[in-house]
């Protein structure tokens, strides 16, 4: 049975791909042979015409590049799911590809001069185990098999974005090839990169003989595998550490590809292959023949679209919904058990509100009086109070309403580092944002509030269209929505690389930008924002039920997949006014929820509130702050609150451990 | 109180529940036991109407259970899986409180009634103490009477639990029976358990339905249950009843 599948996928595919690769060759066989026989004998003299110079020096190293990173990344996947004995585990949940990436966007731009080829594998490097190392270490141990892992790597890969998307917008030289580069694109001019890859990769190729014995007895289990004699920790630590050389050095030569690194393993073992050695193998073709379809695939687009597409997103346009089947099929566990909870011996006292309030009041005050171009506090004149107030107001509102939806979303689905982004909501607003603006030419200030409106709706239908089969079971909905996310995430970076002059003011509001909010809008933005939060606290028996399982919650007698879905409408609807007016804003839903906790919220109806309070002073202290911290220029509310959301975040799980323990 | 007629539930092509008839009275404890996969906690899931069989009927009180609303459901028949959450940032009496859901409903404000339910609920289990603290700080004893008190504030006639014991230590496992048959029989209720332990079960049941690859082997009394020859067929061990020398109560052991 098995032998038949190989055999059928081989047959197939194998002419398949053969001839897409030759459908893009204007030369014959026979000139192809002669062409490569050229290069091999080194006198690269006799290729003459431009079909031939095409073919030697893009198309070749183009495929080879592929098969290469493609082997590396298929590799590296199979070895990390491996050690984790997830199949959700690659470079991408792992943060490892957000870290590169940001270590390499601030060497453009703190150190222009260092040449990419020379120094950019090291500090991709750097960067990737500086991020896979803190995803590893607030999943702990236990979480590192099951969501938690995928939860905190999303949360580590939206701090590193946050913090990219400052230092860009802080340096507007032209970093639009950083974007190109982000979204992953094989196009090669000579061979530098394959000779330059090659070497560097050859290590990672081995990698297979000698650890395939140690991941065999991982499948035991760490204490098992540590009675057997294994010394577990150095072993792992020297396996991660080869796989993230590879990711590493892949990204450097060609940017982020993240969905082989997932698929390769997983097709692996849905073709019946068992053992560990096998699957590094086979996940190793897999990943090289994916690799190369997919850029069959993008360049084949590319001559439709007048536009290059990058191979980096055909594999995640394609792989997102693959993700999706594997789910469909049950080959991802999507009911594991992931109760969480913050233990925290606290109550509210007296002296802790009137703390609170005193902040906020302070806050307040500074937003108003406050005067950076005088550096002093003054009573503000008409023209300066019609200025602010709406900014005021707006950002209240915008993290008042995302800590609920937060505090919402973590209930529903039960884990702490549940936030409304993690949904792909505000990705579908980015992105409609951006297709509109691109296609009408129109500012996105102006088309924004109702355009991005209608993206995060679009793709709250698509999360309730596909989720209803699983009566929106919440591990579910979370995977989905990050499928979702990394689909989005990769059409945004190649809109945002193959845009014009627009593009500035489309990451200008991604950051979430309180600079456009009028009057009326913020009017509007608190009024709904009020009315829903008031809704939901009317709902708090809900919210109660559903922290529970959902038979327990049945046996009370709640419909739980119909009140389950009321909630995440009513967070998204939330969600989707806040970024539509103010841009998407990442952490203020994940830091809120908890911080109120902190302070000692216990029952239901005061975390609501808590978090509520807490979120709204929250991104109205980050909006003061990034209007007066670098006076002149102004960070945006959303940029700074996910700086210091982020940080305060990653401090806290990391201090504090087993927060995710399950 | 509850009759279930021609029961017939399969997972692929094997039988996991066959039943022509049962019916649970109303008023009384009645004990389900039987091995590991024997059907028990399928049938206390169907009672439950956590798992809804395509063939057979199951009647409450006369009227088809399939035809009642999540919340009609829940204000008749008030059931406890076996896994439940140890970790949950409710506080005790939160937890509680749920178990009026279904009679304050969504909207709906805890009457003055509520809240004597839950105050006598917390009275009953003894965990007024601790009311305000939450539920992932408590012991595993402490926890599992905080589970009861939220069905007895769900004031329904009938409750179900699936293995209330099996994660406690042996004094909890009696404490958490004794507090089930108190309940019982001061408030004239029909409690079905499933249990593991034999005598665990003839200690505290007025009857006991003895399962064997989905289906019922045995249904009667404690004592008829406790012979040796009976329980050597059921669990297919050889099973000695024997009396305890000061309590003169009959125990079961392995031979």
């Amino acid at each position: 049975m098995r032998l038949i599948k190989y055999s059928l996928g081989i047959v197939t595919l194998v002419p398949v791909t053969f001839l897409l690769w030759q459908s893009q060759n204007p030369l014959g066989l026979q000139s192809q042979i002669n062409v490569i026989s050229f290069l091999l004998m080194d006198s690269a003299d006799a290729i003459t015409s431009f079909d031939q110079i095409e073919f030697a020096f893009s198309l070749l190293p183009r495929t080879c590049l592929a098969l290469l990173i493609g082997a590396a990344l298929g590799l590296t996947g199979s070895v990390l799911q491996q050690i984790t004995q997830n199949p959700l585990v690659s470079p991408l949940t792992l943060g490892t590809s957000s870290g590169a990436w940001l270590a390499l966007v601030c060497m453009t731009i703190g150190w222009p001069m260092a040449s990419m080829a020379i120094y950019g594998h090291w500090v991709a490097l750097l960067g990737g185990i500086l991020a896979s190392a803190s995803v590893i270490l607030i999943a702990g141990r236990n979480g590192i098999s099951g969501l938690p892992i995928v939860l905190a790597g999303m949360a580590v890969h939206m701090f590193l974005g946050a913090l990219a998307v400052t230092i860009v917008l802080l340096n507007d030289q032209s970093v639009r090839i950083l974007f190109i580069w982000g979204a992953g694109d094989l196009t090669q001019s000579d061979w530098f990169w394959v000779k330059w890859l090659l070497p560097k990769l050859s290590i990672v190729f081995f990698l297979p003989l000698f650890c395939f014995r140690s991941l065999t007895l991982m499948k035991l289990g760490d204490t098992n595998a540590q009675a057997r004699g294994m010394s577990l920790k150095w072993t792992l630590c020297l396996i991660i550490l080869f796989s993230l050389w590879g990711v590493s050095a892949s990204i450097t030569a060609v940017g982020v590809i993240g969905f082989v690194a997932l698929m390769a393993p997983n097709i692996a073992r849905a073709l019946g292959v068992r053992s560990s050695f096998h699957e590094m193998w086979s996940s190793a073709l897999i990943g090289a023949w994916v690799l190369l379809l997919m850029d069959g695939v993008a360049q084949w687009a590319s001559q439709w679209t007048l536009n290059l597409v990058p191979s980096g997103i055909a594999v995640a346009l394609l792989g997102a919904p693959y993700l999706l089947l594997l789910m469909k099929q049950g080959r991802i566990k999507d009911n594991q058990s992931i109760n969480t909870t913050i233990n925290i011996d606290r109550s509210v006292t007296p002296f802790k509100l009137i703390t609170f309030l005193l902040t906020l009041l302070l806050i307040v005050a500074l937003s108003a009086f406050y005067s950076p171009t005088l550096s002093q506090l003054s009573w503000p004149s008409d023209d300066q109070w019609q200025w602010r107030w709406p900014r005021m107001l707006g950002a209240f509102s915008a993290g008042a309403g995302m800590a609920v939806a937060g505090m919402v979303l973590q209930t529903l689905i039960r884990n702490p580092l549940a936030s409304p982004d993690i949904l792909g909501l505000s990705a579908g607003a980015s992105l409609s944002l951006i297709l509109v603006s691109m296609v009408t030419g129109a500012s996105v200030h102006e088309v924004g509030p109702f355009v991005a409106f209608v993206g995060s709706l679009m793709t709250l239908g698509l999360l309730i269209i596909l989720g209803r089969k699983h009566q929106y079971n919440p591990a579910f909905m979370v995977l989905l929505g990050i499928g979702l996310m990394a689909m989005l995430d990769a059409v945004i970076n190649f809109s945002l690389a193959k845009g014009g002059p627009e593009v500035f003011g489309i990451i200008g509001w991604m950051s979430g930008s309180t600079y456009h909010m009028q009057p009326n809008r913020a009017l509007v933005l608190t009024a709904i924002t009020a009315i829903l939060v008031l809704l939901v606290i009317l709902l708090h028996p809900w919210l109660k039920l559903l922290s529970l399982p959902d038979d327990v919650a049945q046996a009370r007698g709640l419909n739980t997949s119909t009140s389950r879905l009321c909630l995440m409408v009513i967070a998204a609807i939330i969600c989707a006014f806040c970024t539509s007016l103010l841009g998407p804003i990442a952490f203020v839903g994940l830091v809120a929820p908890h911080a109120a906790r902190l302070l000692g919220a216990r029952t239901v109806k005061m975390h609501i509130v808590f978090s509520c309070g807490l979120g709204g002073s929250f991104l109205l202290a980050a909006n003061w702050l990034g209007q007066v911290a670098l006076f002149p220029t102004q960070i945006p509310a959303g940029a700074l609150a996910s700086l210091i959301g982020g940080a305060y975040f990653l401090i806290l799980l990391s201090r504090r451990k087993g927060l995710l323990s399950v | 109180m509850l009759n279930l007629k021609n029961i017939d539930i399969k997972r692929g092509n094997k039988t996991v529940l066959q039943l022509s008839h049962l019916d649970i009275d109303d008023i009384g404890l009645t004990v389900i036991l039987g091995h590991n996969g024997s059907g028990k906690s399928t049938l206390l899931k169907t009672m439950a109407r956590q798992i809804k069989p395509r063939y057979g009927e199951i009647l409450l009180r006369g009227q088809a259970l399939s035809a009642l609303s999540q919340r009609e459901l829940a204000q008749n028949i008030a059931y406890l899986p076996q896994s439940l959450p140890d970790a949950l940032s409710l506080t005790a009496k939160e937890v509680v409180e749920m178990g009026r859901f279904p009679w304050h409903g969504t909207l709906g404000r805890m009457s003055s009634q509520d809240k004597l339910a839950v105050f006598q609920a917390m009275q009953a289990t003894q965990i007024q103490d601790f009311s305000d603290v939450l539920v992932s700080e408590l012991s595993g004893g402490e926890r599992q009477r905080v589970w009861v008190a939220m069905l007895l504030a769900q004031a329904t006639s009938l409750m179900l639990l699936d293995e209330p014991t099996s994660a406690l230590d042996v004094s909890h496992q009696y404490e958490v029976m004794q507090l089930l048959k108190r309940i019982q029989i001061e408030q004239k209720k029909s409690i079905v358990v499933v249990l593991h332990d034999i005598n665990l079960a003839a200690r505290f049941a007025d009857r006991i339905l003895a399962m064997h690859q989905g289906t019922i082997v045995f249904d009667g009394s404690p004592c008829t249950l406790l012979d040796c020859h009976r329980l050597t067929e059921l669990y297919g061990v050889d099973i000695d009843v024997i009396t305890h020398p000061k309590s003169k109560i009959k125990i079961a052991v392995v031979a």
